[in-house]
């Protein structure tokens, strides 16, 4: 049986590339990706934590937990292939907040299946669902705002998309 | 709207689509990063193997930001693949209409019609039909 996994692109005709002076002309098209045009929109990736509360001065433990949507993965910190894009989170010192250390998540081990004829992928260490950053971290006391960056590479069973960054924003309050 | 498709080789020869008429054409864009991409890639290679008698050219169109040239054949020879591999510049991306969504091919018959174009990884067999198409667009 046919199986049917990427998505065709249908154009209003067949989309042409003239050859004329080695040119091309290419009509206008339509891509119908259905529910995966929105989700291509998407960062594929959000922060849950928005706000912590932890003893100010001496540093302390958070968990930031980030999520991947169903569906898709993402690289670990320490992904197995040199090729492959790491999760990585920058945050900014200052204000009197200071990062003392991060911890990742360990990924878990994903292979790529493509169709029932086996195309099989590399084996990947990747994080998918909830995954957190555990940062030990001193902050002033009273309120602040820790801020950074999540920069990742989302890929789905089917195709991949370009590297993003996820700004983070959180706000913290030292008792 | 009149597009200039010319692409730089790998190993610095600039390459047109108009270096193959009278070819059918596959042109994959895909990226060292992409997982699903390197699915295919191999099975291009294969089919690309199987039909060249028939005249058909493959090409692969890397859509890494910023990655040396060297990086990419690396990637590309350890995903075995042996057909030429082009590194485009932001104008081909925009002439394509490409979306932001890798791997992205199409299939190109007689004239540089194109006879299908899909997005995401297809079966091995989805991917010799649209060949087959191509290359049957080319005799008529």
């Amino acid at each position: 049986m046919k199986q049917s996994f990427g998505l065709k692109v249908q154009g209003s005709g067949l989309l042409v590339l003239l050859l004329a002076l080695a040119g091309a002309s290419v009509s206008a098209q339509e891509i119908q990706l259905g529910g995966t045009r929105a989700a291509a929109q998407k960062g594929h990736v959000v922060l849950v934590s928005d706000a912590i509360e932890v003893s100010a001065g001496k540093p302390q433990l958070v968990e930031l937990r980030f999520r991947v949507d169903q569906g898709f993965h993402i690289n670990s910190h320490t992904p197995k292939d040199g090729l492959l894009i790491p999760t990585v989170l920058k945050l900014d010192a200052g204000r009197g907040l200071k990062v003392v250390s991060e911890e990742y998540q360990k990924g878990s081990s994903f292979r790529l299946s493509v169709g029932s004829g086996g195309g099989q992928g590399e084996t990947l260490d990747v994080y998918q669902g909830d995954f957190r950053v555990n940062v030990r971290l001193a902050v002033p006391k009273g309120a602040s705002t820790l801020t950074g960056t999540l920069h990742y590479q989302a890929c789905d069973n089917i195709a991949c998309f370009p590297p993003k960054t996820l700004p983070v924003m959180i706000a913290v309050t030292g008792e | 709207m009149l597009l200039t498709l010319r692409w730089s080789h790998i190993k610095g020869k600039k390459v047109s689509l108009s270096d193959f008429k009278g070819h059918a054409i596959v042109v994959n864009f895909w990226a060292t990063y992409c997982g699903p991409c390197k699915v295919e890639m191999p099975w291009f290679q294969d089919l690309g193997t199987k039909y060249h008698e028939k005249g058909l050219v493959i090409l692969g169109l890397d859509q890494d930001d910023g990655m040396a040239t060297e990086e990419v054949a690396a990637a590309s020879r350890r995903v075995g693949v042996s057909y030429p591999i082009l590194m485009p510049d932001d104008k081909v991306a925009k002439d394509y209409q490409l979306s932001d969504y890798l791997p992205e091919t199409y299939y190109i018959g007689e004239n540089g019609r194109v006879v299908d174009q899909t997005i995401g990884t297809h079966s091995k067999d989805e991917i010799e039909a649209d060949i087959q198409k191509a290359i049957a667009a080319v005799g008529q």
